[in-house]
């Protein structure tokens, strides 16, 4: 009879402990699996971004395009979220010819950043771009000294 | 009969609490393995695309880059790009251009090596189906020869052939020729626009491609009846399969595999054909 009794003292706390360890574990596995894939999401739009700007820089870098008075505006076609969290970026220029940006997805602490390496053409006025805002979009004007500015828009 | 049923359910035995104990354990620890390994593939899997995807864009900026380097001598520019899983890499002499200018005196014929750039990643991260192709950049699938002053002097896609010096799936930037055809006064000019990419190192201290702009030179023939361009494919498996420029229009494909075209042009014109030597580093600069 005792023999049963240890048995159970020993048995019954390690299934108890089981019933919490699995959904822990669950949890813990789906939150690094999630925090992974914002990470993933957040990369791949701040790298979309920079590669947009680059692209509308050396596209407007061309002398056949002639400065306008009027911004040209290209649209990102990034989603509204990640993973039902909204996010932001700010730009910043680094020295004469870099732009670094910083996206941050609202409530995860979850940050990243990307860099592209323009021209000395290039100006980078402040702006912020937020994801939910209807008309996210870079702007983009050429000058008469061929001056290429951007901002988000 | 009440009191044998609750004394037979008393007399029946479960297992021993230590065999149950194993088997819900075993049962604990096989689901937690298994939900991890399915977290963890479907992690890499989302990883693997978004890499891909990101290098679509990080070409065509690539692409972009080499038009703006190619012709101002000295001028470097570098592009970054982030990848867990794929790669960057150069191979030279994948295309061979022959522009064959014809006039009075006879044929001259140019010969020009170029490398391509391209993104590479194993199709056991992400594979679309074998064979795909998809054109990036510019959206229409270009001939080896485009007219117009915008026209591209590098296009790009996505192809996964397998197998091909491994199983991979690739963004490609492949260089083009740009022609601008013009009249001055009665004479048409034609004007021609090829770089050439090499490999010139490949440190890889960054995720990063380095575009050097080296040397311009140019080839000018006079009274010419006709251009000829022909597309050679010097590397087995990189093709006219693999790179699927768009035939017709004049242009052919021969048995030996190489495509090729000729430009009828007006009697007595004058084409200027400018190449740029493009060194390409590979993670040179952050």
């Amino acid at each position: 009879m005792s023999h049963v009794g240890i048995e159970y003292a020993i048995l019954l706390p390690i299934l108890v402990l089981q019933i919490i360890v699995l959904p822990l574990s669950v949890s813990w596995i789906m939150s690094v699996w999630t925090n992974d894939r914002m990470k993933s999401e957040i990369q791949e739009a701040a790298n979309q971004v920079t590669n947009t700007i680059k692209q509308l820089y050396l596209a407007l870098e061309n002398s056949e395009i002639l400065p306008t008075s009027n911004p040209i505006i290209q649209t990102l076609g990034l989603p509204t979220t990640i993973e039902s969290h909204l996010y932001y970026a700010t730009g910043q220029q680094s020295g004469n010819s870099a732009i670094n940006f910083h996206f941050t997805l609202q409530g995860t602490g979850i940050t990243t950043n990307s860099s592209a390496i323009f021209g000395s053409s290039i100006h980078w006025q402040s702006s912020e771009f937020f994801s939910n805002s209807s008309s996210a979009c870079i702007k983009a004007w050429k000058y008469s000294n061929n001056t290429i500015s951007l901002s988000f828009g | 009969m009440k009191s044998y049923a609750r004394k037979s359910f008393r007399n029946k035995k479960g297992v021993e609490p230590i065999v149950a104990t194993v088997i819900i354990t075993g049962a604990i620890i096989a689901l937690v393995t298994a939900a991890m390994i399915f977290a963890n593939n479907l992690l890499t899997a989302t990883v693997a695309q978004g890499d891909f995807n990101s290098a679509k864009q990080f070409m065509q900026t690539v692409a972009m880059q080499i038009d703006d380097v190619a012709w101002q001598m000295g001028q470097t520019e570098t592009v970054s790009y982030s990848s867990t899983y794929g790669t960057v890499n150069v191979l030279n002499g994948a295309l061979k251009y022959t522009i064959t200018m014809t006039n009075a005196t006879g044929s001259t014929p140019y010969t020009f090596t170029t490398g391509i750039i391209y993104f590479y990643m194993p199709v056991s991260y992400y594979s679309i189906s074998n064979s795909y192709f998809s054109q990036i950049w510019p959206s229409q699938v270009l001939n080896p020869v485009n007219d117009g002053s915008t026209a591209p002097v590098a296009t790009v896609f996505a192809v996964e052939k397998i197998p091909l010096n491994g199983s991979y799936i690739r963004v490609v930037a492949a260089p083009v020729i740009r022609l601008i055809p013009s009249n001055i006064t009665s004479t048409s000019y034609y004007t021609l626009y090829l770089p050439m990419l090499s490999l010139a190192g490949s440190p890889m201290v960054a995720q990063s491609i380095t575009l050097k702009g080296n040397s311009i030179s140019v080839h000018t023939q006079n009274n010419l009846k006709s251009i000829t361009i022909t597309v050679n494919f010097p590397i087995s498996g990189f093709d006219q399969t693999f790179f699927n420029f768009a035939l017709g229009g004049g242009w052919t494909k021969y048995s030996n595999g190489t495509i090729s075209e000729l430009l009828t042009v007006s009697q007595g014109s004058v084409a200027q054909l400018y190449t740029a030597s493009v060194s390409v580093s590979l993670g040179a600069n952050v």
